[in-house]
């Protein structure tokens, strides 16, 4: 310490002395090392630590969810029941109209019967008098 | 007693309570030093560093490493004392930097009375002197000084340009020599 003061008092004379410089240094780095925390420092530190709030252990379907992975694989169940429901309602409905169109044809065929019956009994009628009358 | 974080290379984590006094009692001087020397006030400065080791807690899992715990502490005292620095400074409306200048003017001319430094020895009288340092420079001297850390390092932590620590560096030195110099001259002519 003297001899850092005595050293400080030359420089001043001469200006900037580089051992003067490490000795400030060295000076300082000792002043300024780390001091003691005051007493029951941990403690207190670890008091707020356990008053903190505590946070539930989530149930496995909640913590299955946050998982990435699984979102995914939701997603996609999502997507492809939406994708088969669909499907299987446009072939229903195809089923239907089909089915529509069938039952058409039948009454189609069947008034076209009936019209050809009536038809031939006219004709077979008309045959029947004609001989008749001859 | 169980290690939170054994050694350099190890990135298991346990956020256990003897784990966690164990990280919090190895390191309780150095993060309560540097809120202390950058706040000048020994409440304050334990409000700090229990703050720094709650949110230390709170984050233990991101932690990698013991370079990297040691690098976190440090930065987040030195961020967090700077903010409560510069509340309190706020509060009492007046900037502790501005007060600092005016101290320093104020010694220059003499008009502060340096009792204080000539009754204690030279440690007690850096220390006073560290304490009446812009705030910038005071952060950039702790971490040199205190934590041992180069510029660089220095830049790193703090995310600031090299040069500016440097210069934070320089311009702290010269003030503390000038401040020395003027203590030892009124030490010798009384």
């Amino acid at each position: 310490m003297v001899e850092f003061g005595e050293k400080m008092q030359d420089s001043e004379k001469d200006g900037f002395d580089p051992e003067l410089e490490a000795m400030f240094e060295q000076e300082l780095r000792a002043t300024l090392q780390a001091g003691p925390a005051p007493d029951g420092f941990a403690d207190r530190v670890l008091a707020r630590v356990d008053a903190l709030p505590r946070h539930e252990p989530l149930s496995w379907p909640l913590r299955a969810i946050r998982n990435p992975v699984v979102r995914g694989a939701i997603a996609a169940a999502l997507l492809l029941s939406v994708g088969v429901g669909g499907y299987f309602e446009h072939k229903r409905e195809r089923q239907i109209a089909g089915e529509h169109a069938r039952q058409q044809v039948l009454l189609a065929l069947r008034i076209t019967s009936s019209t050809l019956q009536d038809v031939r009994s006219k004709v077979d009628g008309d045959t029947t008098n004609q001989q008749d009358a001859n | 007693m169980q290690s939170a974080i054994t050694n350099s290379s190890v990135t298991s984590i346990s956020p256990s309570r003897d784990g966690f006094r164990d990280i919090v009692e190895r390191h309780q001087s150095r993060v309560f030093s540097i809120a202390f020397r950058i706040l000048g006030d020994r409440g304050t400065a334990e409000e700090v560093a229990q703050d720094v080791f709650l949110a230390l807690y709170r984050n233990l899992d991101r932690v990698q490493s013991q370079e990297h715990l040691l690098s976190w502490l440090r930065r987040v005292t030195v961020h967090r004392a700077t903010d409560a620095y510069r509340r309190r400074a706020s509060r009492v409306e007046f900037a502790a930097d501005e007060f600092c200048e005016e101290h320093m003017r104020l010694e220059g001319t003499g008009s502060v009375s340096q009792r204080a430094f000539e009754s204690s020895g030279m440690a007690t009288s850096i220390e006073q002197m560290v304490s009446s340092l812009p705030l910038a420079q005071r952060s950039v001297l702790l971490l040199r000084y205190q934590e041992d850390l180069m510029p660089t390092e220095i830049s790193a932590l703090l995310s600031m340009p090299l040069g500016t620590v440097k210069s934070h560096l320089q311009r702290a030195l010269k003030l503390l020599r000038t401040k020395a110099s003027r203590q030892r001259k009124e030490a010798v002519h009384g």
